[in-house]
């Protein structure tokens, strides 16, 4: 080889050295923009995840309000439910006639408030009452009754009980029974009755008040005198 | 330093390597780069585990190698593919001859050092040299073409 040619040659190898070395400068270029494009891809991702986190911390925050809320008024509204229940037996309507079948008396009355002035109340269920019965009626005098209460009203009525019912006193199948002449369309007055220490017969007629399914009404202080008995229909 | 920064410096300088294994296995730069950032995007979001992993560029390389495989089945499910006889990890750079490179161009004069870097390394088109270095187009051949002999120089001086 002559040293033209060694020339040549030496030439041709730095060349392809040199296009080596460019290549290898256009390799570490391209890894760089790459490191950079990654770069910024990692920060998207981290800002997405900051933003996921952020959304799902104000929803359980939304929960948790929400849920305190609902458990406030779910609160707020037994307290309301447990206050208007009534803890003492309540009302029912009172249509008074007398014996001319005159209204006397139609009004709304506080069953508890009829306590104080009566000795008993005595609720009649439906069933003892027979169908197309007009109102029973309390034989004393101008006191002629009927007393209408709601069902619902009924299982405040269940929990108190009247422990001074007067012995005398008649229930009205009874009564009408003990009283044919009059018309079928009435049960017969409740009441007119007088005082009893017979115990025997207070008992007596506490077991037939029992087996009749009769509610019963407890004043708070308890009196035996005479005077009307409130009967109270079952609706 | 929070989780981010240190991702990145623990992952992003793994890429070159990953960028390597990835072109050997599927010859093509586009699609290793496709599946180098999907891997990125799979550490990312399983960074915690990261911290268990003892060699985390072992873990890097064979995370690329496996996402290449898949995508290499992907396109041709009914080739089969021997995983044993794919390259291990790549060589990242000829080291010696990108060093030997950069040595060179730092002794470049300024303009030829510089036309030299925006070529190749930040591959900016011709008319893109021309206006950042406030040119004309044919200058920009001409100082290129001077660059390339100072640098053939220096390798027979070196030689």
């Amino acid at each position: 080889m002559n040293s033209n040619e060694m020339h040549t040659n030496k030439n041709s190898q730095a060349e392809k050295q040199m296009d080596k070395m460019l290549r290898e400068i256009e390799h570490a270029g391209r890894d760089s923009r790459r490191q950079q494009h990654l770069s910024n891809l990692i920060d998207q991702l981290a800002s997405k995840e900051a933003s996921a986190a952020l959304k799902q911390r104000k929803k359980r925050w939304i929960a948790t309000i929400s849920a305190a809320a609902c458990i406030t008024l779910f609160v707020t509204t037994i307290v309301k439910l447990t206050e208007t229940i009534p803890s003492a037996p309540n009302t029912g309507t009172i249509v008074a006639k007398n014996e001319n079948d005159t209204i006397i008396r139609n009004e709304r009355i506080n069953i508890t408030d009829e306590l104080e002035k009566r000795d008993s109340v005595i609720v009649v269920p439906q069933h003892i009452i027979r169908k197309n019965e007009p109102p029973l009626i309390a034989e004393n005098g101008n006191s002629l009754i009927e007393t209408e209460i709601e069902e619902s009203e009924i299982t405040e009525i269940e929990d108190t009980i009247i422990e001074d019912i007067h012995p005398d006193a008649l229930w009205a199948e009874d009564i009408k029974e003990d009283n044919s002449s009059l018309p079928d369309s009435i049960v017969a007055p409740i009441v007119s009755f007088g005082n009893s220490d017979n115990i025997a017969v207070k008992q007596e007629k506490e077991q037939e008040r029992k087996r009749r399914g009769l509610l019963r009404l407890r004043r708070t202080e308890p009196s035996i005198m005479d005077g009307t008995m409130l009967a109270l229909r079952i609706l | 330093m929070n989780d981010t920064e240190i991702f990145k410096q623990q992952i992003l300088p793994l890429q070159p390597a990953m960028q390597r294994m990835a072109e050997s296995l599927l010859g093509n730069e586009d699609d290793a780069a496709d599946v180098v950032q999907d891997c990125f995007v799979s550490l990312w979001n399983e960074r915690e585990k990261l911290s268990k992993v003892v060699n985390i560029e072992a873990w890097c390389i064979t995370l690329v190698k496996r996402k290449s495989i898949n995508l290499m089945r992907r396109r041709h499910p009914t080739e089969e593919i021997d995983e044993q006889s794919l390259p291990a990890e790549q060589p990242l750079y000829e080291e010696d001859t990108l060093q030997k490179a950069l040595e060179m161009i730092k002794k470049l004069p300024e303009r030829q050092a510089q036309i030299i870097r925006l070529k190749h390394f930040e591959a900016i088109d011709t008319q893109g040299i021309a206006k950042k270095m406030q040119i004309n187009e044919g200058n920009v051949y001409t100082l290129l073409s001077r660059a390339y002999q100072s640098l053939k120089k220096m390798i027979l001086d070196n030689e």
